[in-house]
């Protein structure tokens, strides 16, 4: 069996109504209970970032990635194991990813 | 300034939209008036129900490749559309669901006729949109056509609001061509095209398995050419039937667990696996861990998610089908695999002898559903286009009909929708009415859409019905008699008089019983110069063979209840 850890999802999306079902979706239907989960506008206009925390196996994260990333309004994905204990309450972003994401929308 | 209901008329003429299917209500009338200045540019096609709607669009969309628009109202007109919305995701159908919704005041107060349509599709639509002002209508029509029809395809759902509907607003539209979250266009893998050509140079027993990519990615002429130069045998899903002719010399049947004995004997001998756009449902696998495990394996898709989803494989090539093929055709070299060919051979004179000569051509007994579907494809010679209902009809159905023209084979695969066929063959002949459109059909599903006999009444639809009729739930009961001690817990069906109930509807009705009559009754209604459903009145404990038991590995076959395949016997 494959260990299970504490991931920690952080998914770009248009700010539609309705995205944060979309993307909880992909969680229950796998039986994923999220523990900790936190939205945020970023710094580039019309994107948000949500911040998922789950306990599961790699190859199931991956899937997950896989699956958010396939939603027509979710720019990217990505994930980390995950150690904090709390979420951040304060999102102080991830200048890398941003910067792919910048990239991939095509924002200077 | 125009009305929200107009744009809606115009946005669908500039998409070139050509069909509606629908059924009006409440909160899709200020539309339905619209419509009614545009019937000289839509073809509006009233159903009986609006399930009758979906399915039909899914089975005009999967025959002519265009976009199948629905028309639906709010409340129980959109929930009644969500099983059929439910198939197109999974079966990659292009559709377009437009749905009424309350007015923008009335949302979420539980009024008439609201549901929360939204929450309901979000699952299982490839995108939906509220619109609830007039001036989004274009924009999201074009957003909705873009998304469903590109990349992998599958079902949109645009709900619109009174407001939006009624509210006027200055009409601007233009095409959607891009959105900037979504890439459904993957660039040419060369690296990994490289790499699969290589890895297929160096194969001695390479197998070719391919889906309903080949259709959507209009790869058939491509694969054809792949596999005339290199000489692969070639197995295809239940879905990818008709995109090689059933006759190609390197085409060895369908896999799965009806499907023909030589691909599912090769899938656990072969040392290469190149799968191209399929997604290894457990339907063609079965026992996953046993699946192919001794073959390094290739996965050709457009959709990433699927790569590695259901099986690991060695190379994943996330690309679209047709250009990765015709790429690959480039790279690997010409070769000639007919001893491993042997394999195929001599499975296929075993399953001849032992599964399907008795099937199609019995010489005792009641005629049997095989033998129908047999007799049909003899009488158009292979070339009519093939609905099938779900169960054992289906997959006798698939077996044994003959293609030789692509998108030739509609079925509803991935959800298995009992009540899907009827209305989508209505759909497959209003979009090729030049085409022999033929429906096998068991006595249960044509009774779940039995009310589209009135769509085609009305609509004068010229398909062609056999009902396969073995007073039974006949898929369920081959189950229970196989793995429940023969415990018929309701199977049984007490049914109706057909012929009564199709002349009801102004229908021609033939039946046969008698294996002497069958093939001069099968062509009296491909003679038939408007609808007809042909009643055959079939053996009434028919089974599907051959079968893997659920929870058996692929080449663990059932050729009769109590035997099973051994290769080489």
């Amino acid at each position: 069996m494959e260990n299970e850890k504490m991931y920690l999802v952080e998914v770009y999306t248009e700010n539609q109504v309705g995205l944060l079902v979309t993307v909880t979706g992909i969680f229950s239907r796998r039986s994923l209970n999220i523990d900790r989960l936190e939205t945020a506008p970023t710094p580039l206009e019309g994107i948000h970032v949500l911040y998922i925390t789950t306990v599961t196996t790699l190859s199931m994260i991956r899937k997950v990635v896989q699956f958010l990333e396939k939603k027509v309004d979710v720019v990217k994905a990505f994930y980390k194991e995950y150690e904090g204990e709390q979420l951040l309450t304060t999102p102080h972003f991830d200048q890398v990813q941003l910067a792919t994401v910048a990239e991939l929308l095509n924002i200077e | 300034m125009i009305k929200g209901s107009q744009i809606l008329m115009r946005a669908l003429q500039e998409e070139g939209v050509k069909v509606i299917w629908g059924y009006p209500g409440g909160q899709i009338m200020p539309v339905y008036d619209a419509l009614y200045d545009y019937q000289d540019v839509f073809r509006h096609i009233l159903v009986r129900h609006e399930q009758g709607a979906i399915h039909a669009a899914q089975g005009y969309a999967r025959v002519s490749g265009k976009t199948g628009v629905v028309l639906v109202t709010s409340g129980p007109g959109a929930t009644n559309v969500m099983t059929g919305i439910a198939d197109a995701m999974i079966d990659s159908t292009p559709v377009v669901v437009i749905s009424g919704q309350v007015g923008n005041n009335m949302l979420g107060t539980d009024a008439f006729q609201e549901a929360d349509v939204i929450g309901l599709s979000t699952p299982v639509t490839k995108w939906c949109y509220q619109i609830r002002r007039p001036q989004d209508i274009a924009p999201a029509v074009a957003k909705a056509f873009y998304i469903a029809s590109s990349g992998r395809p599958g079902p949109v759902l645009l709900d619109i609001t009174r407001d939006a509907q009624v509210g006027l607003a200055e009409y601007h539209f233009d095409l959607c061509t891009s959105i900037r979250s979504y890439r459904p266009n993957p660039p040419m893998p060369e690296k990994d095209v490289r790499t699969a050509a290589e890895m297929i140079a160096r194969a001695d027993r390479p197998l070719l398995i391919y889906g309903q990519g080949i259709t959507l990615s209009g790869a058939e002429d491509a694969l054809k050419a792949f596999l005339d130069k290199t000489g692969i045998p070639a197995t295809s899903t239940l879905l990818g039937l008709s995109a090689l002719p059933s006759d190609y010399k390197h085409f060895i049947g369908m896999a799965g667990m009806h499907g023909n004995i030589a691909p599912n004997v090769m899938t656990q001998k072969c040392d290469l696996l190149i799968a191209i756009g399929m997604r290894f449902d457990d339907r063609v696998t079965c026992k996953m861990s046993e699946y192919a495990k001794q073959a390094r394996k290739i996965h050709v898709d457009i959709d990433e998610a699927e790569i590695g989803k259901n099986i690991q494989v060695d190379l994943g090539v996330h690309g679209d089908a047709k250009a990765v093929l015709e790429r690959l055709t480039e790279l690997v070299p010409s070769s000639d695999y007919t001893e491993w060919e042997k394999v195929a051979e001599n499975c296929r004179k075993a399953e001849t002898a032992e599964v399907i000569n008795p099937e199609i051509h019995p010489t005792e007994g009641p005629i049997t559903m095989g033998e129908v579907v047999n007799t049909v494809a003899d009488i158009v010679k292979d070339s009519a286009i093939v609905i099938t209902d779900v169960g054992q009809n289906q997959m006798l159905g698939a077996r044994y009909s003959r293609f030789n023209q692509k998108r030739s084979l509609i079925t509803s695969g991935g959800l298995g929708t009992m009540g899907f066929g009827l209305p989508a063959a209505i759909g497959a002949k209003v979009a090729r009415p030049d085409r022999q459109v033929c429906l096998f059909v068991g006595d249960g599903g044509l009774q779940m859409t039995i009310q589209e006999l009135g769509t085609i009444m009305q609509e004068g639809i010229g398909v062609k019905i056999v009902v396969l009729n073995n007073n039974w739930l006949g898929n369920v009961r081959q189950w229970q008699q196989l793995f429940w001690k023969s415990r018929y817990s309701f199977t049984r069906l007490i049914n109706p008089d057909f012929k009564a109930i199709t002349e009801a509807y102004g229908i021609k009705y033939l039946r046969v019983e008698d294996r002497d009559k069958l093939a001069e009754t099968v062509k009296q209604m491909i003679e038939e110069p408007g609808p007809c459903l042909l009643e055959a009145c079939v053996l009434e404990e028919g089974m599907v063979f051959p079968m893997i038991a659920p929870g058996k590995s692929v080449d663990d076959i059932m050729v009769t209840k109590d035997k099973l395949f051994v290769y080489g016997e």
